[in-house]
């Protein structure tokens, strides 16, 4: 994200000069977006000025649309004549549409041959305006984060904020639950889940209602996730094999990648079998030994060297450190 | 404001600028001794006080009524309305001769009307619908403003009033989910209720209009920089100081707001661009920078960066009890600030068994003092001692809906009960983690079998709990810039465990400080006394 790096920059330089001062970005993996996406908002932003002056009657989400057909090199004249054909269908219908669904909606089932990269770019863009202000909480656009949210479960993407905001749809619309909104409570949960050890998770478990926490699935997920946070990770691996929902694309990578990561703060060298143990079931030592590889961890005969860890444990004196500027005004000399 | 004597000095000041220097003793008098004669329902005081109050508010002189604020509103709310409303609006319209009761004067006058009901009285249902409508019009007059309008308000004055629109709205909520407590006809009043007075998406909606109208985040990004603030960044509402306070307290509002709702993830997003020292538009209302702390800890204890909650917290507490002096002569606020500061400890407690932080002298005697007890049951075992700490510490948590139904979706225990579900879980997963602690504190190094027959567990359980100690310390840190941890460290070679050895010197600092300052202060003293007789001769 543009702001937080320069945010963060700006926070190095200064913490020389101010003792105490918090940082109050938060910057989990919810929060990221991409340099590129605010100069693409950017470039939109000026377009869709423009469009206005000129009346065109495109809102921001068709103008981005038809950017990105252009730019995948359609003409743009027939996208011009596509877009007089649509509408003259619609007013013909007397002023709805056919499907009912907005000029938009309909463009984009147009351009509906993208490879999901592209895909889920353009719906995060989606989610990201329709999430501006107060429009977060407008229950007409539910259907939408649950499909986005399906995209991503099938896809291995992750939109943590708009999945989040499914849950807030729940909390402030109780109508807007029926019977199979629970999956859709599980599918966000699992999803938060697989970015430990990010907060996501728990930002997701604040939101749910009694009834959600008391459903059986729900109960699983949570043990999974105590599982996951408490380390015990021979266990998990036994458990997850219960339920069809950890089968998801990429949860078994993103429980690695979790296990990885602990073992890189506790580790200087760890017994192969146990790490074996750690990473749970796996078709054959090659898949343990890429795992390894993409670590930059060394195999050792029996053990793997993960990292020097020995000048965390040097012996340390804590001498309280005041700097100059924090004396000068008490003492009132310059 | 201190002494009533400056406040005199400047009444008298604006008074002599009218021509009006003949009438003033007497009644500047009769203000501050009450010794005045009934006129009407009205006693004279109180008539003259809202004549200059509406005087000041037109002429837009904002000095004179940030004092009349401050200090002349909550004297008179003290000695003429401790327990009765002030005078009814349309009254006071009369008094002050106003023909528009919407004029932007009686929106304030009926602000302030309001909020001592609230303080004071026990408002009616009626009483909430007319002050939700007049926020609204007071929001509107803010917002749908065609350019930016010309008054001015003291900042302390503008803070309340987000404070307490926040507030109101909790208040109602919590008034709704009593449902047993509500008679036939205030039902009735609330079904009928077309407008949604008091919808939780129309308060999040004003709030965010508001820090949307002066761009307060991208100004807040330019400052951060180090950027003069440009009518580019700002916006021509921004320009505006009324304006931008307003966006600035309103983002406290909703980081307030969405904690009640128990969102932490948007909650910090708001307070993403705000910066916590003491300078800059923080510091200039303190209850402000109170509020603004206190969530923003809970937030973070609740998503686990201790550390976030600790710098927090022992920064704004070590703030809080330097300035007491200056809080406890307003009787009126210190309640409200000394009930943040034991909650604040409680939290703090928490936070500090989790990531043990080094924290400042001052403020670990405040925990010793006041939750000394509880800590020391912690370092027992005793596990629901958390429960106590937390319920003393969390804020009254809403939930966004509230039926008439009983059968909520928040079930028997309340929103209340939901988070502590979530605050329980990561007490459960820290369970075993204090106990390894004491033990690896014992040695520099130790093989993990040794340590499982010390911990009665399997080689393997050991293991694990000594990466789940790992993952916690690890996101307990947060972001954090503070790195004096207590906490022991450690790292595992194959069966062996090696732990730091860390010592810690002791803190002069503060000690030496205080020294310095009780040096001048008798340096002070000394002089004074020594050159009082050379001013007198010189006199002489």
């Amino acid at each position: 994200m543009v702001t937080t790096t320069t945010i963060g920059e700006k926070h190095k330089e200064s913490q020389a000069r101010q003792l105490q001062r918090p940082k109050a970005a938060v910057s989990d993996s919810i929060m990221n977006t991409t340099e590129k996406s605010q100069k693409q908002r950017d470039i939109l932003l000026l377009v869709s000025k423009i469009s206005n002056l000129l009346d065109t009657g495109l809102d921001n989400r068709s103008l981005y649309i038809c950017i990105r057909l252009i730019e995948a090199g359609v003409h743009p004249e027939c996208l011009a004549d596509i877009i007089k054909d649509l509408r003259n269908e619609s007013s013909s219908m007397g002023g709805k549409s056919v499907s009912g669904r907005p000029l938009s909606v309909r463009l984009q089932s147009s351009a509906m041959v993208m490879d999901p990269e592209t895909q889920f770019e353009q719906m995060k863009e989606e989610a990201f305006y329709s999430m501006e202000g107060l429009g977060r909480l407008n229950p007409e656009k539910l259907d939408f984060y649950v499909d986005y949210l399906k995209f991503q479960v099938e896809h291995g993407f992750y939109d943590g904020d708009a999945n989040l905001n499914i849950l807030k749809l729940y909390q402030f619309s109780p109508d807007l639950i029926t019977r199979s909104s629970i999956d859709n409570v599980h599918l966000v949960l699992t999803k938060a889940l697989m970015q430990l050890p990010n907060s996501d998770y728990v930002y997701c478990r604040a939101q749910l209602s009694q009834d959600m926490i008391d459903d059986n699935l729900t109960k699983k997920i949570d043990d999974v996730a105590t599982l996951l946070e408490t380390c015990q990770f021979p266990e998990f691996w036994n458990v997850i094999q219960e339920e069809k929902i950890f089968e998801m694309t990429g949860f078994v990578e993103a429980a690695r990648r979790f296990i990885c990561h602990v073992v890189r703060l506790t580790y200087k060298n760890i017994e192969e079998e146990f790490l074996m143990q750690l990473l749970g079931p796996m078709e054959d030592k090659s898949e343990f030994m890429d795992i390894v590889a993409e670590n930059n961890w060394d195999h050792n005969g029996d053990s793997v060297f993960v990292g020097h860890k020995e000048e965390m444990v040097e012996q340390k004196e804590i001498i309280e450190k005041m700097p100059i500027e924090v004396v000068t005004p008490i003492l009132a000399i310059r | 404001m201190k002494n009533p004597g400056k406040y005199l000095l400047n009444i008298i000041a604006a008074m002599a600028w009218q021509g009006n220097v003949a009438a003033m003793p007497v009644q500047m008098q009769m203000y501050y001794t009450g010794t005045a004669t009934e006129q009407g329902e009205v006693a004279e005081p109180v008539v003259n006080f809202l004549k200059w109050f509406y005087h000041f508010i037109e002429k837009n002189e904002i000095y004179h009524v940030e004092n009349m604020y401050e200090d002349g509103y909550y004297k008179i709310s003290d000695f003429y309305f401790k327990d009765k409303p002030w005078p009814a609006p349309d009254v006071v319209q009369g008094i002050v001769e106003e023909k528009d009761e919407g004029s932007i004067f009686m929106i304030l006058y009926r602000e302030l009307y309001y909020r001592h009901i609230y303080a004071r009285l026990k408002p009616t249902l009626e009483h909430r619908f007319d002050s939700y409508a007049n926020y609204c019009e007071l929001f509107s007059y803010l917002l749908s403003a065609e350019e930016p309008v010309k008054i001015e308000l003291p900042n302390k004055w503008l803070w309340d009033i987000i404070e307490e629109f926040v507030y109101q709205f909790q208040n109602f909520q919590q008034f709704k989910s009593k449902a047993g407590k509500i008679n036939e006809e205030e039902k009735s009043m609330l079904r009928d209720d077309e407008d949604n007075v008091w919808k939780v998406t129309a308060v999040l909606n004003i709030l965010l209009q508001l820090t949307e109208k002066c761009n307060i985040n991208q100004q807040l990004i330019a400052m951060e920089k180090g950027e003069p603030i440009t009518e580019d960044i700002a916006g021509e509402f921004g320009m505006k100081p009324i304006y931008t306070m307003t966006g600035f307290f309103s983002l406290v509002g909703l980081l307030r707001l969405y904690c009640l709702l128990g969102d932490y993830h948007m909650a910090l997003s708001c307070i993403e661009h705000v910066q916590f020292k003491d300078k800059d538009m923080m510091a200039l209302v303190p209850a402000c920078q109170i509020t603004a702390n206190y969530y923003a800890g809970f937030a973070y204890l609740m998503i686990r960066k201790y550390g976030n909650t600790i710098q927090l917290y022992q920064h704004i507490l070590g703030y809080m009890q330097r300035t007491k002096q200056f809080f406890q002569n307003r009787s009126f606020q210190a309640d409200d600030i000394n009930k943040k500061n034991e909650q604040m400890l409680a939290l703090l407690a928490i936070a500090s068994t989790f990531c043990p932080l080094r924290l400042d002298e001052s403020v670990n005697i405040q925990i010793k003092e006041k939750q000394g007890d509880k800590v020391a049951r912690i370092q027992h075992g005793d596990m629901a001692v958390y429960d106590d700490l937390f319920f003393s510490g969390c804020p009254k948590f809403l939930s966004p809906v509230v039926s008439e139904n009983p059968t909520s979706p928040f079930g028997s225990s309340g929103p209340r009960g939901l988070q502590l579900q979530v605050f329980k879980a990561e007490v459960e997963q820290q369970r075993l983690i204090p106990t390894l602690r004491s033990f690896l504190k014992l040695y520099t190094s130790i093989p993990i079998s040794k340590l499982a027959k010390f911990l009665d567990m399997h080689e393997n359980e050991v293991r694990c709990c000594l990466m789940a100690f790992k993952h916690k310390k690890e996101v307990a840190k947060g972001d954090s810039t503070e790195q004096t941890t207590m906490d022991i460290d450690f790292y595992v070679d194959k069966d062996m465990v090696h732990i730091s050895d860390t010592k810690i010197a002791r803190h002069y600092g503060d000690y030496y400080v205080q020294q310095v300052l009780k040096l001048k202060e008798s340096n002070k003293l000394i002089l004074g006394a020594a050159l009082a007789p050379v001013v007198a001769t010189n006199t002489v």
